[in-house]
Order: structure tokens, then C-alpha cells, then sequence
């Protein structure tokens, strides 16, 4: 009887966070870039005439994101209301979403 | 509490009866036990959030369960009305979903939902079970609702508020309808799927009546006084369309009655005898998820926004239309948000980590026109609880007025993103045109 119980010790002994660690919530800027890709396709990829935001330099990303967190009527008379989804990013989180497409291939 | 998620998953039985307090799914693979998330709907809701679940989260068994039927997606299909050809590409045809890194699709009818043991009784007899049960069923149209429309008559009056081949029909209709008549569309009151949905079908009703019935009429008998976009869809309105004539609920436009014998249409103030009457009926959540209780007898089924856990049955989330998550609307783009924001919150609760601020968002754009869009997005946070918009992230095209005589060129442009967004969506959340990287 104890013999058969043995394994299910044995495996009861292991820490518990263990088996677990392989789960790890997203990051921020993981979250946020898969609130993108609603628009801009899987992985940011695009299509048409929604821009492809992968593989944009993270810099111009970034610039524009600015540009239009700045001033997003300019954006808006432009044809881009998005603009207004700039408005709500923290700064680092902004910087850290252009890096993220920037540095994809 | 993670444990006691574990201990209900499959090997729960043996594991109770050893007495170790510690389960160990049968399931289990070389990198330790995983936990499984069970899926009812693979719409933009559901398949969204399968998606997001095996990227972020490649351990996780995730197993969604979708009718056998054909699906067609609901955005476009307005458009679809003007070149019927075109609906077939709007059919998903889940291609993406097979092999080690995709979500499994079961296609089957569901009999039950049983939330107090997240399962799932499908009609063939089998019963599934995950540590989380999230159902994103869509809609069930309400016909029963309204006064004299009995069974049959979706003929008489094609409601296409599911795409596919009510869409070919309402096409078929609007092509039959002589010059000189009139089509009458009936628009239910909130909430419903699609907000903008039926004042952009009119759009695209009257632009094609204009030039190929230019003497008919199309009359919007709604049951509301506002909706969403209302002075940009009325500003193109009177600048396009004569042909088209749009009465509110305070002008007695409420629907009373129909009559699929006589195709009578009785509001509040009026009857009308039209050639063509599209009939939205008003809509509710399915009847497996009001059947389970889920709806806490609203029609609706209540949700909490962090992540979209029902109040009404823990480890039970309900995603997309059927969900009460206003402020959101419901639109393919807050499911597919949705499906994301709810993929971190159940790696969260599967973890034990406390879930993440959710990232809501909503982007809707609505042709006026073939070649004319606009659009309208949101972005919502939790507050004390409850789903609010954010004003700063919240926005509309700009009105005719601002924008002077670059409106042509600016709606153009929208409708191009209209076009780009549907692609894109489409790969997004079915992984159509290969998987990412």
C-alpha cells in the first residue's frame, strides 16, 4: 500500500511554484502591442493600407507616436483618429512599443 | 488557490483520494503539470484569446469548441450587399488551427454549459472540462420579441444580422426592389452587435438605390433617438443621400408590429407596406448561457472588467457579445481586445500573480460610401470596479466642417484603412496568412 502511494510522494515533494513557473503573465508592452495588432495584423504585420508597424526603425516609430500624442486633431484631420490610443501611453511604454516593432525582423 | 484549480483538472479523482492536497494532472508533460483553458465560440472573441493564450502562455491546453456550421465574419458584410460575389472572402475558414502550436478545434454543437463544473456538454455526449471555461458565443437574435413575427419570417424579412447566406438574400432583395419603392429598415434598440452597423448599411442601401433605383426611397424606422456616430452619418446622409429618410423613437419610429403575411411594418405612429423591409431584430445572450444562469436574468451576462470573470461562476469568463461590458460596444474589435486582455488575466489566475491593468481598446470604422469611412475608437479602464471610457483616448473623425474640402480625400483614406483594418483583424485574430513568429 505505501509502495503504491510512493511516486505521489515523491512528485508531492517537489516545490509547488515549480510547475508553475513556466506561466508568466505578459508584459506591458507585450499587452499593448497585441492591442495594436488589432490593426495592424498578426505580429504588427499590416496589410493595405494599414502600415506594417514590425520592422519599422524604432526611432520613426517612436517620433511619430509622439507627434501624434501631441496633437491628435492634427492626426485625426489627417485621417489617423488612432492617434487618440497615443494619448493614453505612458512615456516608457510609448518608447518600449517602438522598440518592441523596431526590433523585430 | 491555484492548487485547488489543479485539483479539478483531470487526475482531481485520484489525487482527492490520496490526501495529498497537491494535484498532479494526468496531463502532465516533461515541463510539469499544465493547466487547460476550455473555449466555447471561435469568433473574433474566442479565437482572439486562443491565440494570445498560446503565445504568451505555450504550455496551456487550449481546446475551442465552435458549431459545425460555416462562419462568415459579420464586418464587411455590409459591403458585401453591394457585390455579392464578394462574400465568400468573407467566410474564416480556420485553416491556421491545426498542428503542436495551434489551439484545438472541436467543431460541434454544445447542449449545456455547466458552470459550477466548467464544462461544456456537447450533443454528441462528450463533456469537457478546463481549469478555466471562457465562452464567447456571439449572439441570439431576439425574434420572439417582437409582435407578430413568427417563424419563417427571416424570409419575408431578412434580418443578415448573421452573415452568410442571409447576407446573399437581403442582396438578392435589395436587387428586386423596383424604382419608385421603398425599403424600410428597422434598427433595434440598444444593445445590440455592430452599434454602427445599420446606419452603414443604409449608407451602402441607399448609394446603391441611388444609382440603380433612383427613384426609391429607404426609410430608417429606429427605436432609439441617438446612436453611435449620429452627426457624421447625418452630415453624409444629407450630403449624398435624398433618397434616404432616418425617424427616431420620439418621432414614433418604434417598432410595434410586423406582419410576415402582408409584410406590413406597424410603428408606434405609422403602418408601412414596403417592398423590402430589413428587420434587425433586437438580441440577447445565447440561450445556453441564459439556460446556465449566467445572465443573472438580464439577457445579458454580467462580467468583471479585469478580467472578465462572470460574478455569477468563478473560473467562468464570458467574452465579446454576449458579455455586459459597456462602455465597450459590441464589435469584432472589443472582442479581439477582449480576448487578449482576458488571455493575461487567466495566465494571471493560473499563475497565482495578480492579473494586469487590461488593455481595452476599440477602433470601429463604418463606410458611408464605397470609398468613403469613418471611424470612431475608445479606450476603457477599470475604476472602482466598473469599465469606463478614457476621454484622452476616445475620438471620432472629424465632421465635414473641419475638415473642408479635404473631406473627400480624408474619407477616402479611412475607407482604405477600413479595408486594411478587415485584413489585418482577420490575420490577427484566425492567424490567416501563416502563423507569426
Amino acid at each position: 500500500m505505501a509502495r503504491r502511494w510512493l511516486p505521489w510522494l515523491a512528485l508531492a515533494a517537489l516545490p509547488v511554484a515549480a510547475p508553475l513557473s513556466a506561466l508568466e503573465p505578459p508584459s506591458t508592452v507585450a499587452r499593448w502591442a497585441a492591442a495594436c495588432n488589432g490593426c495592424h495584423g498578426a505580429e504588427g504585420r499590416g496589410s493595405g493600407a494599414m502600415p506594417a508597424l514590425r520592422g519599422q526603425s524604432a526611432d520613426a516609430l517612436a517620433a511619430k507616436l509622439e507627434q501624434w500624442r501631441n496633437d491628435p486633431d492634427a492626426a485625426a484631420a489627417t485621417g489617423h483618429v488612432m492617434a487618440r490610443f497615443a494619448a493614453i501611453l505612458e512615456p516608457e511604454t510609448l518608447r518600449a512599443l517602438a522598440d518592441h516593432y523596431g526590433a523585430a525582423p | 488557490m491555484n492548487r485547488r484549480r489543479f485539483l479539478t483538472g483531470a487526475g482531481a479523482a485520484l489525487l482527492s483520494a490520496s490526501g495529498l492536497g497537491r494535484a498532479i494532472p494526468s496531463a502532465a508533460s516533461s515541463n510539469g503539470p499544465h493547466a487547460s483553458v476550455l473555449i466555447l465560440g471561435a469568433g473574433f472573441a474566442g479565437a482572439s484569446l486562443a491565440w494570445a493564450l498560446k503565445r504568451w502562455a505555450p504550455s496551456l491546453t487550449v481546446t475551442m469548441v465552435a458549431a459545425p456550421e460555416r462562419y462568415w465574419t459579420c464586418p464587411f458584410s455590409n459591403a458585401a450587399l453591394l457585390k455579392p460575389a464578394d462574400l465568400s472572402a468573407l467566410e474564416v475558414r480556420y485553416d491556421a488551427f491545426s498542428g503542436d502550436e495551434a489551439p484545438t478545434l472541436i467543431r460541434a454543437r454544445v447542449k449545456a454549459v455547466e458552470p459550477e463544473h466548467r464544462a461544456l456538454v456537447l450533443e454528441d455526449g462528450r463533456r469537457l472540462t478546463g481549469d478555466k471555461l471562457v465562452l464567447a458565443p456571439g449572439i441570439e437574435l431576439a425574434t420572439d420579441a417582437i409582435d407578430g413575427y413568427q417563424e419563417g419570417a427571416a424570409a419575408r424579412f431578412p434580418h443578415a444580422w448573421e452573415a452568410g447566406p442571409e447576407s446573399l438574400r437581403l442582396a438578392e432583395r435589395l436587387r428586386a426592389v423596383p424604382d419608385g419603392g421603398l425599403v424600410v429598415m428597422t434598427i433595434p434598440p440598444n444593445p445590440y452587435r455592430c452599434p454602427p452597423g445599420p446606419y452603414e448599411r443604409a449608407s451602402l442601401m441607399a448609394w446603391w438605390l441611388q444609382k440603380h433605383r433612383p427613384r426609391a426611397k429607404l426609410l430608417l424606422l429606429d427605436s432609439k433617438d441617438r446612436f453611435t456616430k449620429d452627426a457624421l452619418f447625418k452630415a453624409a446622409w444629407a450630403a449624398r443621400y435624398p433618397n434616404l429618410e432616418w425617424q427616431g423613437f420620439s418621432d414614433g419610429a418604434g417598432l410595434r408590429r410586423v406582419d410576415a403575411t402582408t409584410g406590413l411594418i406597424e410603428t408606434d405612429f405609422d403602418r408601412f407596406s414596403p417592398d423590402l423591409a430589413n428587420v434587425i431584430p433586437p438580441q440577447r445572450a445565447p440561450a445556453l448561457l441564459r439556460r446556465a444562469g449566467l445572465d443573472g436574468g438580464q439577457g445579458w451576462c454580467p462580467i468583471e472588467p479585469t478580467g472578465f470573470e462572470s460574478p455569477l461562476a468563478k473560473d467562468v469568463h464570458i467574452l465579446g457579445d454576449a458579455a455586459i461590458a459597456n462602455p465597450m460596444p459590441k464589435s469584432a474589435f472589443a472582442a479581439n481586445s477582449q480576448g487578449k486582455a482576458c488571455a493575461a488575466a487567466l495566465i494571471a489566475d493560473l499563475a497565482g500573480a495578480p492579473r494586469p491593468d487590461p488593455v481595452l481598446l476599440n477602433t470601429c470604422y463604418s463606410l458611408v460610401a464605397p470609398d468613403a469611412g469613418i471611424a470612431v475608437v475608445g479606450s476603457y479602464a477599470v475604476k472602482d470596479g466598473r469599465l469606463e471610457s478614457l476621454a484622452a483616448g476616445s475620438g471620432l473623425s472629424p465632421s465635414r466642417r473641419t475638415l473642408g474640402e479635404s473631406v473627400t480625400s480624408v474619407r477616402g483614406a479611412e475607407a482604405a484603412h477600413a479595408r486594411g483594418w478587415y485584413d489585418s483583424i482577420r490575420a490577427d485574430a484566425f492567424r490567416e496568412g501563416g502563423l507569426g513568429s
